[in-house]
């Protein structure tokens, strides 16, 4: 095996850390761009889920959606039927894993 | 050489850099995400109590899901006629503290405009009165007649359902804030007094979750430039505001209550012989005004003067000791211009003339003119049901109603 000398090895170093950060920029533009093969971070996950936690509850139901290849499902029923209290329990998942889930209990009119 | 380690050093600096922010991102969103989760169960678990009922002194510790790391602790008392609420939500290690004031919806059957008490005679609609919604009306019927000179100028006698009322109210409001009982009768257990005070140049802000603010006077108690936020209670023998007092959220306790004219905030008063709302007066949502009468000989009078703008209850009640023969002067007066949304609720004499976007229960109605007095007359009246809010809540006065949240309550600030 060739030895490399002291120089050429800290252009090796430097060019592999170049090549690190153009590809670091690269994924990040990509996951900002969007798509199904798009990388997402928790943090977008946390907050697809929450929204679609958010978003107005007309009734009883399951609601589901899909965005950047996960699916959001929604579902909204009640534990006491005489009462009209609802549970919303929000999912996010990628290829039928549960990656987040958020709940909450809303009264039907709100 | 040099170049290359200068060149590695900013590289190394970029990847630091990139790293660090990265980082305190990612702690920032954990940050504020897990306040928002607790924030959000918070919500959740004072929806899930509300679910079943209010009662005050009901303290509970509960989950909100199926997992340890989502619970609510809620702990409620009575601040007037409303409900108060304290909560405290943990979600993972993040904690969210907050009260609320709780309403009550008004119930199906009460979702009226107008309910006269049936003592004979039709209802007789006078000037530009206008009745919209369903009205509950005597036996006898409605029709339109002559005020002296003045005809009735609409062209329907009223739009909506009309239906017959019975020989007593649909309802008696339940007031059952012991605190209230008590107040009023720590009043009438003092000797009368007639000494003025004037409160002047004093700021309180008192947290919801602390003990209530107390200002006790024995005699007429006179605020001006005076700002009270938060949970503070007045007592005195007679209260007048002046314009100058800035108050949110008080309790005001006395015989006799004054609103001077251009007095402007939110109250719940509580007077035992009479309530007087002058010109230009805006009470905000949720305010409440109430006259309890206590004895069959003292006339109570709650007067609400043209310009008046009051948002949230008004109630002219003769039971709260007991059932109390009405005198002949009461009286619930409610002048032209002046304008009421949400529940009017007078069990004896009303003479309203002023607007009602939500509904009137009235025992008698009554028009007093200079020259005579016109029983079962309504004349110049707005009664709107159909335009209060959707989101309006009573206080809690209605058998087994459905509670929600009518404010979460900022005082003080949450950081």
């Amino acid at each position: 095996m060739a030895k490399l000398s002291g120089n050429t090895l800290i252009e090796v170093l430097t060019s592999l850390a170049l090549l690190g950060i153009i590809f670091g920029i690269g994924i990040t533009l990509v996951a900002k761009l969007g798509g199904i093969y798009a990388p997402v971070s928790q943090q977008w996950m946390e907050e697809q889920t929450y929204t679609f936690l958010q978003e107005p509850v007309m009734g009883e139901g399951i609601e589901e959606k899909e965005i950047n290849g996960r699916i959001l499902t929604r579902k909204i029923f009640r534990d006491d039927p005489t009462k009209d209290l609802v549970r919303v329990i929000v999912e996010l998942s990628y290829q039928d894993r549960t990656m987040v889930k958020k709940q909450k209990w809303i009264f039907l009119e709100e | 050489m040099a170049y290359t380690l200068m060149v590695l050093l900013l590289v190394a600096g970029i990847l630091g850099g990139y790293i660090l922010i990265n980082r305190s991102y990612i702690l920032l969103f954990d940050q504020q995400g897990g306040q928002e989760a607790a924030w959000q169960n918070l919500q959740s678990g004072v929806h899930l109590f509300l679910s079943e009922g209010f009662q005050q002194g009901r303290n509970q510790a509960f989950q909100l899901f199926d997992d340890s790391t989502d619970s609510c602790f809620i702990q409620t008392e009575n601040w007037g006629l409303f409900g108060l609420i304290h909560g405290q939500a943990q979600s993972g290690r993040h904690l969210h503290a907050r009260s609320a004031l709780v309403g009550a919806k008004v119930p199906n059957r009460l979702a009226y405009s107008l309910y006269i008490r049936d003592v004979g005679g039709p209802l007789v609609v006078s000037g530009n009165t206008m009745l919209k919604g369903k009205i509950f009306v005597p036996r006898a019927g409605i029709r339109a007649g002559y005020v002296g000179q003045k005809r009735f100028t609409q062209d329907q006698l009223f739009v909506g359902d009309r239906l017959t009322s019975g020989n007593n109210l649909p309802f008696t409001p339940q007031v059952s804030s012991v605190d209230v009982m008590r107040s009023f009768r720590e009043i009438l257990s003092r000797q009368r007094s007639q000494e003025e005070f004037l409160a002047t140049d004093i700021t309180i802000q008192q947290p919801w979750t602390d003990a209530a603010y107390q200002i006790n006077a024995e005699g007429h108690l006179i605020l001006h430039d005076v700002s009270l936020q938060g949970k503070c209670i007045i007592t005195a023998e007679k209260i007048t505001l002046t314009p100058q007092a800035d108050l949110n959220g008080t309790l005001l306790f006395a015989r006799n209550i004054v609103f001077q004219s251009g007095f402007k905030g939110d109250v719940q008063a509580f007077a035992l012989d009479s309530l007087w709302v002058e010109s230009d007066v805006h009470l905000d949502y949720p305010s409440v005004l109430l006259v309890s009468k206590y004895s069959s000989q003292a006339p109570s009078l709650l007067h609400i003067a043209a310009g008046a703008k009051i948002q949230g209850m008004v109630l002219y009640d003769n039971n709260l000791f007991g059932p109390i023969a009405p005198n002949r002067q009461d009286l619930c007066f409610v002048d032209r211009t002046s304008r009421l949304e949400g529940i009017l609720y007078a069990a004896h004499q009303l003479d309203l003339r002023g607007e009602v976007i939500g509904s009137v229960t009235a025992g008698n109605i009554i028009h007093q003119s200079t020259a005579r007095l016109y029983k079962n007359y309504l004349v110049d009246a707005t009664i709107d049901f159909e335009r209060l809010s959707s989101k309006y809540l009573a206080p809690h006065m209605f058998t087994n109603p459905h509670y929600r949240v009518l404010s979460w309550l900022n005082y003080p600030e949450i950081p």
